[in-house]
C-alpha cells in the first residue's frame, strides 16, 4: 500500500501532464478523470474499497469502445492518445502498490512527449517543463518509500521534492546538451507520420467560399517567416502566393486537381530583380508552400504547377524550411493552353445575371481587356464599395448581390467578384489566394507574417504580357495594403494593436523564431554543420555516435568527480584554523618537530613566551577538541579562530 | 607457473570479493566502494524500455522538444545511477544490538547507521528475507534500524545476513551491501506459564505457602550494584542524598535454591523452562536463589546480574535431563 502523500503526487503528475490534452480529448474524459481521482482518494482517506475487477473491467471496455465511437478506430495519433489518457486514468482506481504508482509516474513522461507531436512551440515550454520537474518530484517521493512498507507516512514537504527534482534536472540539463546536439539523427523516418487528415489546423484552404478567410483574419499565429538573403522588397511586392483557384461554381472556388498536378514548363531565365530567400513556413498539414510572386528557383522536393503554385512532395507537418528565388516582374511567355483557357474563362450557368449583362456591355464599350480591368477597378473605387469584415450575407447571385446592393465586403468579395466579372468579359482569369503584408521584424532580421494577414486577390490573362496581377481589394481600401488587414478597419483596434504591445508581441515572435531554428528545426542538417568550424565535413552517423560517446563519458567522468567527492572533513577546518599561529610561531625561530603532537609543541613554546601562556594552552585545548573529540567538535572551531586572531593581534 | 599462480591467486580474490558467506564483517561497517553493488531495478529497466520508445518515436518524427525530454530524463536516470551510489557509500554500520527476550518472542536488533560525509541519506533500508525497514538518515547524524527476528528456540539467536540497500532517487537503480554480522541475541527459555510455586527450603513444590506481598523490612544499606529497582529505599535516598536499598527480610527460609530435581519433570526443556519462571518468580518476590544445574552452580544472590546470570545458564545449557 502506497501512503497517501504518495498517492497524492502520483496524482498531480497525471493531472498536470494531462491537461495541455484535454481540448483535443472527448468531452466524457473530464469528468470520468475527475469521478477516478475523487474515488481513489476516498478509498485512501475514508477507507471506501477498491473497485471490483468486474467493474474496473467494464470501465476499460467501455473507455475503449468510447474512444472507438470518437475517433472511428483506436488507431493513429489522437485515438492514440485518448487511449493512453483513459488508460492511466482508469489505472488510478487500481493503484494501491508503489510498483503501479512508478508505472503511471513514469508513463506521464510520456503524455508529455506525445504533446509534442501537436505542438512544439515555445509558448508552452514553460508548463511542460514543469510538467517535467512535477513527475520527476514524484518520482522521487516514491523511490524514497521502499516497496511493500507503510510504516511511516512522508511527509507533504512538496517543496524539498520539488527542489530535488529541479536539481537532478538541472545537473542533467548538460548530458541533455550533449546528446542533443550529437545524438545522429534519422536521415528518413522509420514508419509513417502520424495521419492528421481529419484534424484542422487553421490557415488557408484549399477552397474559397464566403466566410472562409474572415476567420483567419482573428487568427494572430504565426503562418511562416521569411529571411531575404539581400534587402527585402518594397511592402508593395509582399504578395506570398497560395492556392491558386480556377473553378467557380456561383459560390465556392476550387483548386483544379489536373492542373495543380502538372508541373510549369521549364523556362529560361529571365532578366529581372531576383529576391533569394528562406521561408519557414508553420506545420499546415497541407502540401502547398508560400512564395513570394513569382517564384523561380524552388527546392528539389517541391514542384511548381500550371499556376505557378509551389507544392511540396509531403504535407507540411512539422516546421519547414525552403529556399526559394522570385522575381517579382516575372513575365510570362507561353500561350495559355486549351485546357488553362477553359478553366480560366469557365463560369456557373443561370447565376448572376445582371452583371453578366453589364460586363457584356462594358466589354463592347472599352477598347480592350486592359481598359476594360481599370474600368472595373475605377468603377470599384468610385461607387459607394466599402472593406468590411461583417459584410451583409449574400444570395443566390452572389456577384449581383454584391457589387449591386451590398457592396460591403472583404478582398475574398472584392476578388471572387472581379475574377467572375472578368470571366463574363471573355478575360481568363483566376483567384489566387495567399498572404498580403508582413511585419518586418527588424530584432530578428525576418519578415514574419501572421495568419491574420490572409488575402485573396486575382490574376487575369492578358495576351501581351501572359497573367498579371490585379488586387481589386486595393482599389476599393488601399490601406489594407499598406497597413495590413489589421489596422484597415479601425473599429476594430483593440489593445493588441497599440504599439507597444505590438513591440512585445514582435519580440516574442523573434524568441519564437529562434526557438524554431535551433531547437524545433534542429535536424542531420544543422548536426553536419556543427562541425564545420572543426573542419569536420558531412560528418556520418558512426562518426557521431562515436564523439557523443566520448564526450558522454567525459561528462560522466566530470558529474561522478563532482558528485562523488569527499566533502573536505571538518576537522581540517582546524587544522586551518590554527595554520596562522603555526606560521608566525615559525617565523619566530619554533621549529616543530613532525612528530611533536601539537600540544607538546605549543606547551613548549609557551615556556618561553610566559605572558602568551594561556592563549597557547586554550588553543591547543580547543584544537584538540575540534579535532579529536569522537564527535567531531564543529561549535569549538569559531572559538579556535577567534583565539588565534586575538593571538595575532598581539603579535 | 607464475602466471597460473596469479590467476589462481584472482580467482581466489574475486571469489573473496563477490561471496562475502564466510567471514563476518568488523564493526563498524563502512560502505565502501568494494562492497556496494548496482543493479536496475525492475522498474529501472521497464524505464529504460521507456524511454527507448520515446526516443525512437521522437527520431523518427523528428520531434526536437520529444528528443529534449527523453535526452533529459536519460541524463537524469543516469545521474540518478551515480546518485544511487552516492547515497550509500561510506555509510558507517556503527553497532548491532539486541536485548535478549525470551524464546517466542521478537529479538529486535538495532542497527545504528551513521553519516560521516556530511550528506543527507534519504530511505536508507535494511532488507532481511522479505522484512524491509528504511529511515531518512540525516548529514552527521545516526539512526537505528530495527530487525524484528522471531527467537524461537533459547540459546544464541544469530542475525543472518541482511542488506543494506536504497533505491533513491528515482528507484531506477538498487544500490546494496550485504552485511554479514556476527552479533547475535540470547534467548532465554520460555517460562512456563503457571508454574508451580517456589520450591522453599528445599521442599519440592506442593504449593499454597509461597504467598507475595508483605515482605519484612530487615534495615537499610547504600546500594549495590545489581540491586532490584523495587528494593531502592526511596526515602532514605532523598534524606541521605545517595542511593539506599531496602534490605527485605526474606520469608521463612530467607532463601532459596532452584534445582535441576525439583522441577519434577523430565524433559530438559520443560525443565529449564520451569526454572525460569522460578528464576523470575523468586525475583520479582525479591527472594534470595540460587541456580544448580549440571555441571553449573550458581550461588545464591539477588539482583538483574544475577537474575541475567541465571537466566543466560538456563539458555545455555546443553546438557540432559538425568534419567
Amino acid at each position: 500500500m502506497i501512503g497517501r502523500y504518495a498517492l497524492m503526487w502520483t496524482m498531480t503528475a497525471l493531472v498536470v501532464s494531462l491537461i495541455p490534452h484535454v481540448p483535443r480529448l472527448p468531452l466524457w474524459f473530464t469528468p470520468l478523470l475527475l469521478a477516478v481521482l475523487a474515488y481513489r482518494l476516498g478509498s485512501a482517506w475514508r477507507g471506501w474499497r477498491p473497485l471490483p475487477m468486474l467493474i474496473r473491467f467494464m470501465l476499460t471496455a467501455g473507455a475503449i469502445a468510447g474512444v472507438v465511437l470518437h475517433y472511428g478506430s483506436i488507431f493513429g495519433r489522437d485515438a492514440g492518445i485518448a487511449l493512453l489518457a483513459l488508460m492511466l486514468a482508469l489505472k488510478i482506481t487500481e493503484t494501491y502498490k508503489r510498483r503501479d504508482a512508478l508505472l503511471v509516474t513514469s508513463l506521464c513522461y510520456f503524455v508529455v512527449i506525445a504533446h509534442f507531436l501537436f505542438s512544439q512551440s515555445l509558448t508552452s515550454v514553460p508548463y511542460l517543463a514543469a510538467t517535467v520537474v512535477v513527475i520527476t518530484a514524484s518520482l522521487l517521493q516514491l523511490s524514497s518509500t521502499p516497496v511493500g512498507t507503510g510504516q511511516r507516512e512522508l511527509d507533504w514537504d512538496w517543496r524539498r521534492w520539488v527542489k530535488q527534482s529541479g536539481l537532478l534536472l538541472i545537473q542533467a540539463a548538460p548530458l541533455m546538451l550533449i546528446m542533443f546536439l550529437l545524438f545522429p539523427r534519422l536521415s528518413s523516418p522509420l514508419w509513417g507520420m502520424p495521419s492528421a487528415s481529419e484534424e484542422t489546423r487553421t490557415g488557408l484552404s484549399n477552397e474559397m467560399s464566403p466566410g472562409s478567410i474572415v476567420d483567419l483574419f482573428i487568427d494572430d499565429s504565426p503562418a511562416f517567416r521569411v529571411r531575404f538573403d539581400d534587402a527585402m522588397p518594397p511592402k508593395n511586392l509582399w504578395y506570398w502566393r497560395g492556392p491558386v483557384l480556377w473553378n467557380y461554381d456561383g459560390r465556392t472556388w476550387r483548386g483544379d486537381r489536373s492542373l495543380t498536378r502538372e508541373k510549369l514548363a521549364q523556362h529560361p531565365p529571365q532578366d529581372g530583380l531576383e529576391y533569394s530567400y528562406q521561408v519557414e513556413l508553420e506545420p499546415t498539414n497541407r502540401h502547398w508552400l508560400l512564395t513570394l510572386d513569382y517564384p523561380l528557383q524552388v527546392p528539389g522536393d517541391a514542384h511548381l504547377s500550371v499556376g505557378h503554385q509551389l507544392l511540396s512532395k509531403d504535407p507540411i507537418n512539422s516546421l519547414k524550411v525552403y529556399d526559394v528565388v522570385s522575381i517579382p516582374a516575372y513575365s510570362h511567355p507561353d500561350e495559355l493552353t486549351p485546357k488553362e483557357r477553359q478553366n480560366a474563362l469557365q463560369l456557373p450557368d443561370g447565376f448572376n445575371p445582371r452583371s453578366a449583362e453589364m460586363m457584356q456591355q462594358w466589354r463592347q464599350e472599352t477598347p480592350g481587356p486592359r481598359a476594360l480591368v481599370n474600368r472595373v477597378l475605377r468603377w470599384f473605387n468610385q461607387e459607394e464599395f466599402q472593406y468590411s469584415f461583417t459584410p451583409p450575407l449574400l444570395g443566390r447571385h452572389a456577384v449581383d448581390d454584391f457589387i449591386f446592393s451590398s457592396r460591403n465586403g472583404y478582398c475574398e468579395h472584392y476578388a471572387s467578384s472581379f475574377t467572375a466579372m472578368m470571366r463574363m468579359a471573355g478575360i481568363p482569369a483566376r483567384v489566387v489566394t495567399g498572404y498580403q503584408g508582413g511585419y518586418a521584424n527588424e530584432l530578428g532580421d525576418y519578415l514574419l507574417v501572421r495568419q491574420s494577414d490572409a488575402h485573396a486577390w486575382s490574376e487575369v490573362w492578358f495576351e501581351d504580357a501572359g497573367w498579371t496581377r490585379i488586387d481589386p481589394t486595393a482599389a476599393v481600401a488601399p490601406e489594407r495594403i499598406d497597413l495590413g488587414s489589421r489596422n484597415a478597419i479601425l473599429q476594430r483596434r483593440g489593445i493588441l494593436d497599440y504599439a507597444w504591445v505590438m513591440q512585445l508581441r514582435n519580440t516574442f515572435d523573434t524568441l519564437s523564431a529562434l526557438w524554431n531554428e535551433w531547437v524545433v528545426n534542429f535536424d542531420s542538417t544543422s548536426q553536419k554543420q556543427l562541425f564545420n568550424p572543426f573542419g569536420l565535413r558531412d560528418i556520418d552517423s558512426r562518426q557521431l555516435s562515436l564523439i557523443m560517446v566520448t564526450v558522454l563519458a567525459l561528462a560522466a567522468l566530470i558529474a561522478m568527480a563532482g558528485l562523488l567527492r569527499k566533502p573536505r572533513q571538518r576537522a581540517d577546518d582546524a587544522t586551518r584554523a590554527i595554520s596562522p599561529l603555526l606560521r608566525s610561531l615559525r617565523r619566530k625561530g619554533y621549529r616543530r618537530d613532525p612528530s611533536e603532537p601539537l600540544q607538546l609543541y605549543l606547551a613548549r613554546v609557551a615556556r618561553d613566551l610566559p605572558d602568551h601562556a594561556k592563549a597557547l594552552q586554550k588553543i591547543a585545548l580547543l584544537y584538540e577538541k575540534a579535532r579529536y573529540a569522537p564527535e567531531p567538535n564543529v561549535e569549538a572551531i569559531p572559538d579556535l579562530i577567534q583565539w588565534v586572531t586575538r593571538w595575532q593581534q598581539t603579535q | 607457473m607464475s602466471a597460473r599462480r596469479s590467476i589462481d591467486d584472482l580467482r581466489y580474490r574475486i571469489v573473496k570479493r563477490f561471496i562475502r558467506l564466510a567471514e563476518p564483517d568488523d564493526f563498524p561497517v563502512v560502505m565502501h566502494r568494494k562492497r556496494i553493488f548496482i543493479l536496475p531495478t525492475g522498474f529501472g529497466f521497464f524505464f529504460s524500455m521507456l524511454l527507448f520508445a520515446m526516443l525512437m518515436g521522437a527520431l523518427n518524427y523528428a520531434n526536437s522538444m520529444g528528443l529534449i525530454l527523453t535526452f533529459l530524463i536519460s541524463g537524469g536516470a543516469l545521474l540518478a545511477m551515480i546518485s544511487v551510489y552516492r547515497n550509500i557509500a561510506s555509510l558507517r554500520l556503527t553497532s548491532i544490538h539486541a536485548s535478549p527476550v525470551f524464546a517466542g518472542e521478537i529479538a529486535a536488533f538495532q542497527i545504528s547507521i551513521r553519516d560521516t560525509l556530511g550528506r543527507d541519506r534519504p530511505a536508507i533500508q535494511a532488507k532481511l528475507r522479505d522484512r524491509v525497514v528504511w529511515c531518512d538518515v540525516p548529514a552527521y547524524e545516526t539512526r537505528e534500524l530495527t530487525l524484528d527476528v522471531l527467537a524461537k528456540r533459547r540459546g544464541w539467536q544469530q542475525l543472518s545476513r541482511f542488506k543494506v540497500c536504497t533505491e533513491y532517487p528515482l528507484a531506477l537503480f538498487n544500490a546494496w551491501s550485504w552485511i554479514n554480522p556476527y552479533q547475535r541475541c540470547l534467548v532465554y527459555p520460555t517460562p512456563e506459564t503457571r508454574p508451580p510455586p517456589l520450591p522453599m527450603d528445599g521442599e519440592p513444590a506442593d504449593g499454597g505457602r509461597h504467598e507475595h506481598g508483605d515482605e519484612d523490612l530487615a534495615g537499610i544499606r547504600e546500594y549495590r550494584r545489581g540491586d532490584a529497582g523495587r528494593l531502592i529505599a526511596w526515602k532514605a535516598t532523598a534524606r541521605s542524598g545517595q542511593l539506599m536499598s531496602k534490605e527485605l527480610e526474606s520469608r521463612r527460609g530467607e532463601q532459596v535454591w532452584l534445582a535441576w530435581h525439583q522441577t519434577s519433570q523430565s524433559d530438559t526443556e520443560r525443565m529449564l523452562s520451569r526454572l525460569t519462571a522460578w528464576v523470575l518468580d523468586a525475583d520479582r518476590s525479591g527472594v534470595a536463589y540460587g541456580l544448580e544445574l549440571p555441571g553449573h552452580k550458581i550461588p545464591v544472590g539477588n539482583g538483574p546480574d544475577h537474575l541475567h546470570q541465571c537466566l543466560k545458564t538456563l539458555a545455555l545449557f546443553d546438557g540432559r535431563a538425568p534419567k
